[in-house]
C-alpha cells in the first residue's frame, strides 16, 4: 500500500442484508451515487477516518453468487479482480441466514483480498431464536468477525477498530480446496492461459469452469474469446464424463464445506415449520392482497397527483413573486430583464417544482421498500410485467410515470435488475404525466366536447392515458425478447422480515435523491431553459415592433378617433394597448430562432396537419409540455398568461383557417389534426427535464436516442392519425 | 418418509407439502444460481405462496421466503414428502 493513494474498503454482501444501511452509517452524509460506466449499475462511494486515515468505502451491489451473466455480478468480479484496488472486503453476512451468506464468501475467497466478517442483523437472530455460537465460529476461522446492528449504530465501534486492525495485519479467508479433477482443470486453464500470455487469474480460471455463458470470456478479444470457450468445452466435457452436474458441482462443493463450518454453530430446532410472517397471509392472499396493493398504490399516486400540489402551488407563486420583483427592478435592461425572468427564474421555477413529488414518492417508496412491503408488491404484478422483459419491481416507477416522469425515473434505483432499469426508465416517459393533461384538455374541451357531448369527451381524455403505454409495451417486448434478446434474468427476490422502517434509511434516500436531483439534472434544465429562451427571444430586431405598431394604427384607424387610439396606446392597461403588445410579442415569436425553426420543419409536419403556429407551439414546449398553451396564446395574439380553460383561446384556435394552399379557408383545427396534435403530446418527450434525468440516470446517448426515437414516433403516429381519420368523411 | 416417491417440477408441487430436493436440469445457468441460493439434492423445500396471478410462487427454503417465477421453479425436481 502506498501513502499518497487512499485506502479502499468494498463492501460486499447478498442483497438486503444491510450493506447500505452499514455504508451510511460508516461514511455518514459523505457519500457520492453514481453508475458503473456503461451500466445502469450504481456506484456508492463515500469517505471516513479510521485512525486518521482516510479510507474510501466502496458499497457494492447485493449479489447471491458470481456464477451468472448479470451486469450486478461482473461489476463486483471487475472490481475486485484489478490489481491492488481493494485494499479491504467487509462481508456483510445476514444473521439470520449465515449459511448463504458464506456461499459469495467461498466464491471470492480466490481473489485472496484481506476481508473482515461482519454479521448484521443480530437483532434479527435474537428476535427469531437463532443462537449462534459466535466463539465456536471464530475458532474456525482465521478472519476477523465483528457483530452488529447497522440500523440502529450497535457495534459500529467496534467495527471500526477492528478495520483499523485488519489495514495492519490483514487476513485472508482460506482458499478453498478443490476436488482433484477440478483442480487439475484449473491447472489446464491457468497453464493454458500463460502460453497465450494471458495474465490469467485464479478467480478466472475457476468461472470459466463452471459458467458456460460467462460474460468475462468476453473481457478478451475474439480470437482469444474462441481459444479460451474452446478449452472450456474440452473441460467442461471432462468433468460431465467423470459425473459432476456442472450447474451444481460448484454449490455443492461450497456448501458442503459451509454445513461443516457451521456445524454446532448455529443451535438449530430442528423443525422445518412454516415461517412465513402471519402478515403474508392477508398480504399475499388471493383477493386481498391484491385489494391492499392497489389501495396502497391508489394512496401513491393521489400523493403525487394532489398531495404535492400545494408544494408545487408554493414554489409557482414563490417564483412568480421573484419574477414581478425583478421585471420591475430590471425595466430598463429589456434583455436583462427576459433573460433573468424567462430564462433563470423561469428554469430555477422549473427545476423547483419537482421537488415535492420527488420527495413525496421517496418517501412512499423507501417506507414500502424499509416495511419489507415492496418485495411483496413485487410478487403481485411480477407476471403483469414479465412478459415484456420487466419484473414486478417495476411497477411502482411505471405508475408513478402517470404524475410525472422526473420522480419516476430517479425512482428506478429501487430496481435491482439493472437491465429491468434501462428497459423501466425508457417506457417512464411513455406514461402520460400530468403535465400532459392540460394539453388534452385544452383540445378535448376545444373541439370534441362541443361536437359530442361531455360523454365522448371524457372517454377521449380516458383513451389518451393509454396511448402511450399501447406503443411502448409492445416495443418493450420486442426489443427484450427478439431484438436484443436479453437473457431472461432470473427472478429472485427475498422476502424480508417485516419491520417498521428505520427513520434515518427514509432520511437519508430522501436526501441524496433531492440532493442528487437538483446537483445534475438541475443543472441541465436550467440550461436548457436558458437556451431556450435565447431561441424565442433573438434575433429581435427593434423595427418590428415600430413596423407592427403602425400596421396596427392604420388597421384600427377606421373604428377609432386618432385622439382615442393615441389615448388608449398611452395608457399600458388599456384593451387595445393590451392588444397592440400581444400582436407585437406575436410578431417576434414568429420572426425568433425557434420561430424560423418552425416555420422549416412545417413541411414535415404538414403530413400530421400542423400548420406552422402548432409547429411552433410544440418546439416550443420543450422546456415543459405544458407551455404549449401558453405559446399558443402567443401566436394567436392572446398573451402567454394564458389557461387551457380560456373561451379566448377555445375561440381563436376553432375560427384559424389556413390562409392559402388546398385546405384554404378551412378551419386549421380540424378533428383529424386535433387527434393528431394529441396522439403527437401522447408520444412526443417534448420535455427538457425528463431528457436531463435520463442522461443522469443512463447517459446522454440515451437520453438523445430516446428524444429522437420519441420524436420520430410521435410524428408517425400523428401523420398516421390525420392521414387515416382525413380518409373518414364523418371527420371532416 | 418415502424416499421412493416420483420426481415431479416444484412448480407443480402443491402448496404447504414439504418435498426433498432431488435433481437440478444441467446445462442452465439459472439452475446454478439457484443452486448457489442453496437449493440443492437434499434440501427441503415448500411453496407457501402463489402470486394473484398463479406465477410466481413463494417458496421456503431453510427459514426464508423466496419467490421464484414458475419457468425457474421448473428446474428443480423434488420428491414430495408425503408421510411427514
Ligand atoms: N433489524 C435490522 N434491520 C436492519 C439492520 N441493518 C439493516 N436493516 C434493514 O434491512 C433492510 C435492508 O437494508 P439495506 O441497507 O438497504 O440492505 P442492502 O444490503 O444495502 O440491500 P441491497 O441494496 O438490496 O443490496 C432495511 O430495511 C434496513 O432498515 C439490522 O442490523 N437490524
Amino acid at each position: 500500500m502506498t501513502n499518497n493513494s487512499p485506502i479502499r474498503i468494498a463492501l460486499i454482501g447478498n442483497p438486503n442484508t444491510g450493506k447500505s444501511t452499514l455504508f451510511n452509517r460508516l461514511t455518514g452524509l459523505r457519500q457520492h451515487i453514481t453508475n458503473y460506466p456503461g451500466t445502469t449499475v450504481l456506484a456508492h462511494t463515500g469517505f471516513s477516518h479510521i485512525e486518521d486515515k482516510q479510507v474510501q468505502f466502496i458499497d457494492l451491489p447485493g449479489i447471491y453468487s458470481l456464477s451468472a451473466s448479470s451486469p450486478d455480478e461482473k461489476v463486483v468480479f471487475d472490481l475486485l479482480l484489478c490489481d491492488n484496488k481493494i485494499d479491504l472486503i467487509l462481508f456483510i453476512l445476514d444473521s439470520t441466514n449465515l449459511r448463504r451468506s458464506f456461499f459469495l464468501i467461498y466464491q471470492l475467497a480466490e481473489f485472496e483480498i484481506p476481508c473482515l466478517l461482519v454479521l448484521n442483523q443480530w437483532d434479527q437472530a435474537i428476535r427469531n431464536c437463532i443462537k449462534i455460537n459466535l466463539q465456536l465460529l471464530k475458532s474456525r476461522l482465521p478472519v476477523p468477525i465483528v457483530t452488529t446492528i447497522a440500523r440502529n449504530g450497535i457495534g459500529l465501534e467496534e467495527l471500526r477498530s477492528a478495520i483499523a486492525t485488519s489495514l495492519k495485519s490483514p487476513s485472508r479467508f482460506p482458499l478453498p480446496q478443490w476436488p482433484t479433477i477440478i483442480e487439475e482443470c484449473r491447472q489446464t486453464l491457468l497453464n493454458a492461459g500463460a502460453n497465450l500470455s494471458l495474465n490469467l487469474k485464479p478467480p478466472e480460471a475457476t468461472r470459466i469452469i463452471f459458467d458456460s455463458d460467462s460474460i468475462y470470456l468476453k473481457n478478451f478479444s475474439p480470437s482469444l474469446h474462441s481459444q479460451l470457450s474452446q478449452l472450456q468445452s474440452q473441460i467442461q466435457n471432462r468433468l460431465r464424463q467423470n459425473g459432476f452436474n456442472l450447474s451444481i458441482a460448484e454449490a455443492t462443493i461450497h456448501y458442503r464445506k459451509i454445513d461443516k463450518l457451521l456445524e454446532n454453530v448455529i443451535q438449530s430446532d430442528g423443525t422445518i415449520a412454516r415461517s412465513d410472517s402471519p402478515l403474508d397471509s392477508i398480504l399475499l392472499h388471493k383477493f386481498w392482497g391484491p385489494v391492499i396493493f392497489f389501495a396502497i398504490m391508489f394512496l401513491v399516486f393521489q400523493s403525487l397527483y394532489a398531495w404535492s400540489a400545494p408544494f408545487t402551488d408554493a414554489i409557482e407563486s414563490l417564483i412568480a413573486l421573484a419574477k414581478d420583483n425583478v421585471f420591475l427592478w430590471l425595466e430598463k435592461f429589456p434583455i436583462l430583464q427576459s433573460l433573468t425572468t424567462d430564462g433563470i427564474l423561469t428554469g430555477v421555477g422549473s427545476v423547483l417544482v419537482f421537488l415535492p413529488q420527488i420527495l413525496l414518492l421517496f418517501l412512499f417508496i423507501s417506507l414500502l421498500e424499509e416495511s419489507g412491503y415492496l418485495a411483496r408488491a413485487a410478487f403481485i404484478m411480477d407476471k403483469a410485467l414479465a412478459w415484456c422483459g420487466l419484473n414486478g419491481k417495476c411497477f411502482v416507477p411505471l405508475l408513478s410515470g402517470y404524475a410525472c416522469s422526473i420522480p419516476a425515473i430517479l425512482s428506478t434505483r429501487t430496481l435491482d435488475s439493472p437491465s429491468a432499469r434501462l428497459t423501466t426508465t425508457l417506457l417512464i416517459p411513455f406514461m402520460s404525466c400530468s403535465a400532459r393533461l392540460p394539453v388534452y384538455t385544452l383540445f378535448i374541451s376545444a373541439f370534441i366536447e362541443p361536437k359530442y357531448g361531455p360523454n365522448i369527451a371524457a372517454l377521449s381524455l380516458f383513451f389518451m392515458h393509454f396511448v402511450g403505454p399501447l406503443v411502448a409495451f409492445p416495443f418493450a417486448w420486442f426489443l427484450n425478447r427478439k431484438l436484443l434478446r436479453t437473457p431472461h434474468q432470473t427472478f429472485v427476490l427475498e422476502f424480508p422480515h417485516y419491520q417498521l422502517p428505520s427513520l434515518r434509511n427514509v432520511t437519508t434516500r430522501l436526501w441524496e435523491s433531492a440532493r442528487d436531483f437538483l446537483q445534475r439534472a438541475g443543472s441541465i434544465i436550467l440550461a436548457i431553459s436558458i437556451i431556450l429562451w435565447a431561441l424565442l427571444y433573438f434575433p429581435r430586431p427593434p423595427e418590428l415592433a415600430s413596423k407592427i405598431r403602425s400596421e396596427f394604427l392604420k388597421t384600427h384607424a377606421n373604428s377609432y378617433p386618432s385622439e382615442q387610439i393615441h389615448a388608449q396606446l398611452s395608457d399600458p392597461n388599456s384593451p387595445l394597448s393590451e392588444k397592440l403588445q400581444h400582436t407585437i410579442t406575436s410578431a417576434y415569436l414568429e420572426q425568433s430562432y425557434l420561430g424560423r425553426l418552425g416555420k422549416f420543419l412545417q413541411p414535415i409536419f404538414s403530413y400530421a396537419g400542423f400548420d406552422w403556429k402548432i409547429t411552433i407551439a410544440i418546439l416550443g414546449s420543450f422546456p415543459a409540455r405544458e407551455v404549449l398553451i401558453s405559446t399558443l396564446g402567443i401566436i394567436y395574439n392572446l398573451g402567454g398568461d394564458i389557461s387551457e380553460e380560456s373561451a379566448d383561446l377555445h375561440s381563436a384556435l376553432s375560427s384559424a383557417t389556413w390562409p392559402s394552399g388546398p385546405k384554404a379557408g378551412y378551419p386549421i383545427f380540424s378533428l383529424p389534426t386535433v387527434w393528431a396534435i394529441m396522439v403527437f403530446f401522447a408520444l412526443c418527450l417534448q420535455c427538457g427535464a425528463t431528457i436531463a434525468v435520463v442522461a443522469q440516470e443512463i447517459n446522454w446517448r440515451w437520453a438523445i436516442g430516446l428524444f429522437l426515437f420519441m420524436s420520430f414516433l410521435a410524428w408517425l403516429g400523428a401523420t398516421l392519425t390525420y392521414q387515416i381519420l382525413s380518409k373518414i368523411p364523418h371527420f371532416l | 418418509m418415502n424416499p421412493g416417491a416420483k420426481p415431479i417440477q416444484l412448480s407443480s408441487l402443491h402448496p404447504h407439502i414439504p418435498a426433498r430436493i432431488h435433481q437440478l436440469t444441467d446445462q442452465n445457468p439459472i439452475s446454478s444460481r439457484l443452486a448457489a441460493l442453496g437449493l440443492l439434492p437434499g434440501s427441503i423445500v415448500s411453496i407457501t405462496h402463489i402470486a394473484p396471478l398463479g406465477d410466481p410462487i413463494a417458496i421456503q427454503i431453510e427459514k426464508r421466503q423466496i419467490a421464484l417465477r414458475r419457468s425457474e421453479a421448473q428446474l428443480l425436481l423434488v420428491q414430495p414428502q408425503l408421510d411427514d
